[in-house]
């Protein structure tokens, strides 16, 4: 893949920037390609989502982007740049332990697991900003109490003293943001952040996160695998499909104007309220594996619309006529049906 | 689009004469928080008050967030709980106090779907065992050997490939675990099946496959199903009915169109308004403030009031006084459980 795609009007300095990243994991079965050449940039207050399914490799650009890729695995290709500057090589790396946790941190999935349960929810905040921001234990816990009452707790004061397990998933999730917040970040990265959530808690938690990106300009890189979420929040989208970026745009775009057979898919896949049909789109077929990734087009074994060009790997070619890019040789409007029932089964005798 | 004929819609007139499953005044106790450590613990109500009839060859979806009550239900339908209060008839036999011997024996007609297809299935267990397995149980098959052209036949119902069936589930992605899963409970020819979430944990295009397939094998099997979720948006798709849980009680019970076009309970409405639409074009607008997460101490016993008066928009006088009961609404297919409905 070439220049990274930027997705709306060219900006000097994005905050955040991947060209053609590698990750690779060294595993007993052989070596499993988790990126393959993930570009993209993200400019200073914009929210970008990655959307994709499970193993598509949106949680592991993440990882790599935050310094968590353990071994087996390891980056072996391409560039992460903060603000222009790689956070790669012996210098990038001085460079990154400086950033990670105060100008950009991370909110993680499963707030249960990823709070500690033995340490009272101030001690978490007490912790995080003492350690980055050099406060004394009593002025961490005075903000750490703001900082509560800044994502939306009731009776920050009382909550201080609390543990993890005495606080509901959506109460714990919002320490989670909170935590995040503590270093005044420029960016925040939000790994699937209210997958474990119920859908009301949901909503409260996507418009704490809209708040926070307007009033204190944060730049926020969304994982997420639910496309409504994506449309309440973000702005600018990139699809992934196994370990790829196969299509990047605006995200208003995305839903009624994609490029691309597998987000037409996913778009289509996707159940709605307002949708009275009782058969829903599926794409048949399940994503390559990662240990023998496919030379040709990765969705080509799934896409309804194959040509012989398929063959070839397509590259992420900006699209005509309007922003955003897609990789695919034959990209056109959507392309897909309903499942039709099947002809014949065996009999159930 | 296909339109896809199910055995009951609600325009339908007349629906088949007697239910598969009629549930009446089905109350769940739970031990709670007790008062004194060495104390007696206190009754939790988890369910109260719940009746529903599920028709041969109908879906009933169960919608509810975390803690409403809807994993336990589809339990107490199993016999697999002591119920506080109620009575259930499963095709025409009383089923509420049974003995042990016979509720084992009742799982031949109702089997379970589980949520997570990674850990619902034995990863020592080839698929052969994993589906023969109920058919020893159960007297069917002396061994798994003696099921494999059975468990082969099963395996190309739920649309997977007989070769596989000597591999372990390892091998397999979640939708075809969930298949093997699916293929699991039709072994025993069930009457029911009651499905916990089978594709909350799936992905999206998968889901879709899932989903598919058992309303295939519901029009082919003429199964019944309960369909247990936490959000509106799937359940749509498979269910001829829906009902909704809230905090133990069924608050609102309606065919499809009529409670998506017009919900008549204000937690409907809510629920409804959270779930996230992807498509610019239909937004609406934003959510109103949803409820406050139920808790444990707030499930205790409490006395009369409505459990959604305190975060209801509508909220009257009565409503802290009183609890309604779930009520056909006159002269429709609609049974709601508001004052102000």
């Amino acid at each position: 893949m070439g220049s990274p795609i930027a997705m709306t009007r060219p900006d000097p300095t994005p905050i955040l920037e991947l060209r053609n990243l590698e990750v690779c994991f060294d595993t007993r079965a052989g070596i499993v390609r988790g990126l393959r050449g993930v570009s993209f940039a993200l400019e200073p207050g914009k929210t970008l989502a990655l959307v994709g399914e499970s193993g598509s490799g949106k949680s592991v650009t993440a990882s790599a982007v935050m310094g968590l890729i353990q071994l087996p695995g390891a980056i072996t290709g391409g560039d992460i740049l903060w603000k222009g500057e790689s956070l790669l090589g012996r210098a990038g790396a001085r460079r990154a332990a400086r950033l990670r946790g105060k100008q950009m941190s991370m909110v993680f999935q499963d707030p249960m697991t990823s709070l500690d349960p033995l340490m009272s929810i101030g001690a978490h905040l007490v912790e995080v900003q003492r350690r980055h921001l050099g406060l004394s234990r009593r002025a961490a816990a005075a903000r750490g109490a703001e900082l509560l009452d800044a994502v939306g707790i009731t009776d920050p004061a009382r909550r201080m003293g609390q543990h993890p397990h005495e606080l509901s998933g959506g109460m714990r999730q919002r320490v989670m943001i909170a935590l995040a917040i503590a270093c005044e970040p420029e960016l925040l990265i939000a790994d699937e952040p209210t997958t474990a959530l119920d859908v009301t808690i949901q909503a409260q938690v996507l418009d704490l996160l809209a708040d926070l990106q307007r009033d204190m300009g944060l730049s926020i890189l969304l994982i997420t695998h639910d496309l409504g979420v994506v449309a309440g929040l973000c702005e600018e989208v990139a699809v992934m499909y196994a370990g790829e970026i196969v299509e990047t745009g605006a995200a208003d775009d995305l839903f009624g104007r994609a490029r691309h057979p597998y987000t037409q898919g996913l778009v289509r896949a996707t159940p709605r309220l307002t949708d009275r049909s009782e058969r829903l789109v599926s794409i048949d077929g399940a994503p390559p594996g990662l240990l023998d990734p496919p030379s040709g087009c990765a969705f080509a074994p799934r896409c309804p619309q194959t040509t012989g060009a398929c063959a070839a790997r397509p590259p992420l070619r900006a699209a005509p006529g309007g922003h955003g890019a897609h990789a695919c040789w034959n990209a056109r409007p959507a392309a897909w049906e309903p499942a039709a029932r099947p002809v014949q089964k065996a009999s159930f005798a | 689009m296909t339109r896809f004929p199910g055995p009951i819609r609600a325009q339908d007139p007349a629906p088949a004469p007697l239910p598969l499953l009629s549930v009446r005044g089905l109350a769940v106790d739970f031990d709670g928080p007790r008062s004194r450590i060495w104390g007696p613990p206190s009754r939790v109500r988890v369910l109260e008050d719940i009746s529903f009839d599920l028709a041969p060859g109908e879906t009933l979806g169960l919608v509810g967030e975390s803690g409403s009550g809807k994993s336990t239900l589809g339990r107490a339908v199993l016999r697999r709980l002591p119920l506080a209060d109620g009575r259930i008839v499963f095709d025409g036999r009383d089923i509420t106090h049974l003995p042990l011997a016979e509720r084992r024996a009742l799982s031949r007609d109702i089997q379970m779907v589980f949520q997570d297809p990674y850990t619902s299935l034995n990863p020592r267990m080839t698929v052969l065992e994993l589906i023969a397995e109920p058919l020893i149980v159960h007297g069917l098959a002396p061994g798994p050997e003696a099921a494999r052209d059975r468990v082969a036949e099963l395996l190309r119902l739920v649309n997977l490939p007989p070769e596989n069936i000597d591999r372990f589930p390892h091998g397999f992605s979640g939708g075809q675990r969930q298949r093997i899963g699916i293929a699991r409970a039709l072994a025993l020819r069930p009457k029911l099946i009651i499905a916990d979430e089978p594709v909350s944990a799936l992905d999206v295009s998968v889901r879709a496959q899932v989903v598919n397939l058992m309303q295939d094998l519901q029009q082919e099997l003429g199964i019944s199903y309960l369909f247990v979720a936490h959000d509106l948006s799937i359940v749509r798709h498979i269910s001829h009915r829906i009902a909704i849980l809230h905090r133990g009680r069924m608050v609102e019970m309606a065919d499809c169109d009529t409670l998506y076009d017009s919900p008549a309970h204000p937690y409907t409405s809510t629920l409804l308004q959270a779930v996230p639409e992807p498509d610019p074009r239909h937004r609406r607008g934003t959510p109103t403030a949803p409820p406050p997460a139920p808790r444990m101490a707030d499930l205790v016993m409490e006395g009369g009031a409505c459990r959604y008066c305190r975060s209801c928009p509508k909220v009257a006088d009565r409503c802290h006084a009183e609890a309604p009961a779930l009520a056909r609404q006159p002269g429709r297919d609609r049974w709601v459980a508001c004052w102000e409905a």
